[in-house]
């Protein structure tokens, strides 16, 4: 029959966990950009402290689905690239 | 950013200019990372272990290299440049390499047949580019002058910014899922499509106004800086395109919440805690020198032709891909 899926909210500190993760990799992308001009670096920087390796915040399941939304903003990334400028500027 | 006036080289064009020059670069960062680390080999490494290495660091993070090259990031479009594009090209052409050189690395560990992988995946690809091309040319190219060229459709509610996102939408995760299915690297799929999407964009002009007054347009969608000096009057509305449709719905998403979550997940994909023991340290420093002459290489292709400094970007660039390759 139907499978379901019973939506459970998240605890608080899940959420604030979130929030945080998703603010702070914009933050510190800022900061390090600023400072060495590299903001990459500073996100891949938070996903270390936050995940399995350090602090270990973030559930495993949370880190699958966003190696797969990551691996999708690489793709669009790719494509941006290729499409928004290929003028030749010689 | 200057643009020639009358008449614009196809992005086709281009794209064959620059392939040669692309294509050497791209096999000096695949060859010479492998090549060098077999010179490990009498320290006491076996000679697969050095190919894998060696393999895996020059794997492009194309995500890198996109970044960097990001108006965003360094203020004007470097993308726009020779340079810049020839980086590009080689990152991908670098990936795909990689791609098939993890499949070579899992034969060899003991599944399917080297041939026909190999095979497969070359043909996957070159195939996959021929016939999109081929596609656009014919099928695409026609099909979008004739929704551009009826500007009515774009006053309609479901017509406009939104209709052109989803033909975004629709050529990307087309040729994604070719690539994918097929047997070659998704981000070549990306690759092309974006390639389609550029050429599409720049042969097909809205038929108001000149050419001379699209291309100040153009610039600006192209460009964060300010539009280009040219004869432009304010009260014109900015063409609309494929690229500027995606760019409305899509960068702001894709800047602030998709790639910052990429580059988590890489940081804590990297096995942070065995990396601090001494034995892995040292051997990483040996191995960080060696991938480092290796890419610097790469800038050799470009020395003979322009500046040093433009070697040492060059270079630098793919050093900075290797050692996120590396983690």
């Amino acid at each position: 029959m139907w499978s379901s899926f019973a939506y459970h909210e998240p605890s608080t500190s899940s959420t604030l966990i979130l929030i945080a993760f998703l603010y702070l990799l914009n933050l510190a992308g800022w900061f390090v950009q600023v400072a060495i001009g590299a903001g990459l670096l500073g996100q891949i920087l938070i996903g270390v402290i936050f995940g399995t390796p350090l602090a270990g915040w973030l559930p495993h399941a949370w880190e699958e689905s966003f190696v797969a939304l990551g691996y999708v903003g690489l793709l669009v990334l790719v494509y941006e690239g290729m499409s928004a400028c290929h003028r030749p500027n010689e | 950013m200057k643009l020639t006036a009358g008449g614009m080289q196809s992005s086709i064009a281009h794209l064959a200019s620059i392939l040669p020059l692309a294509t050497a670069v791209a096999l000096t960062g695949i060859l010479a990372p492998i090549g060098l680390s077999f010179i490990l080999v009498p320290m006491g490494f076996a000679p697969i272990h050095s190919f894998a290495a060696g393999s895996s660091l020059a794997s492009t993070s194309l995500g890198t290299v996109l970044t960097v090259l990001h108006p965003a990031t360094v203020g004007f479009d470097l993308r726009q440049t020779r340079l810049g594009a020839i980086l590009f090209t080689a990152a991908v052409m670098d990936d795909v390499v990689a791609f098939i050189l993890a499949k070579v690395i899992s034969v060899l560990g003991g599944e399917g047949n080297l041939g026909t992988e190999i095979g497969r995946t070359l043909g996957v690809t070159i195939g996959i580019g021929i016939v999109w091309g081929l596609v656009t040319r014919f099928l695409l190219r026609p099909a979008y002058a004739a929704i551009v060229a009826r500007r009515a459709w774009e006053q309609t509610p479901w017509g406009g910014e939104g209709l052109l996102l989803m033909l975004n939408a629709l050529v990307f995760t087309g040729v994604v899922a070719a690539s994918g299915y097929g047997g070659t690297s998704p981000l070549y799929g990306a690759y092309v499509a974006g390639l389609s999407v550029a050429y599409l964009s720049s042969e097909v002009q809205p038929p108001t106004g000149s050419a001379e007054m699209e291309m100040p347009d153009m610039a600006m969608s192209c460009s964060s800086s300010p539009a280009s000096p040219g004869s432009v009057t304010p009260a014109l509305e900015p063409a609309t395109s494929l690229i500027t449709a995606f760019d409305s719905y899509a960068s702001k998403p894709l800047a602030y919440l998709l790639l910052p979550i990429f580059f988590g997940s890489i940081g804590y994909s990297i096995p942070f805690v065995p990396l601090f023991r001494g034995r892995v340290i040292w051997r990483g420093i040996v191995y960080a020198v060696l991938m480092t002459i290796g890419k610097l290489m790469c800038g050799a292709w470009v020395a003979r032709r322009k500046s040093w400094r433009a070697a040492l970007f060059l270079g630098g660039a793919m050093v900075a891909r290797g050692e996120i390759g590396l983690l």
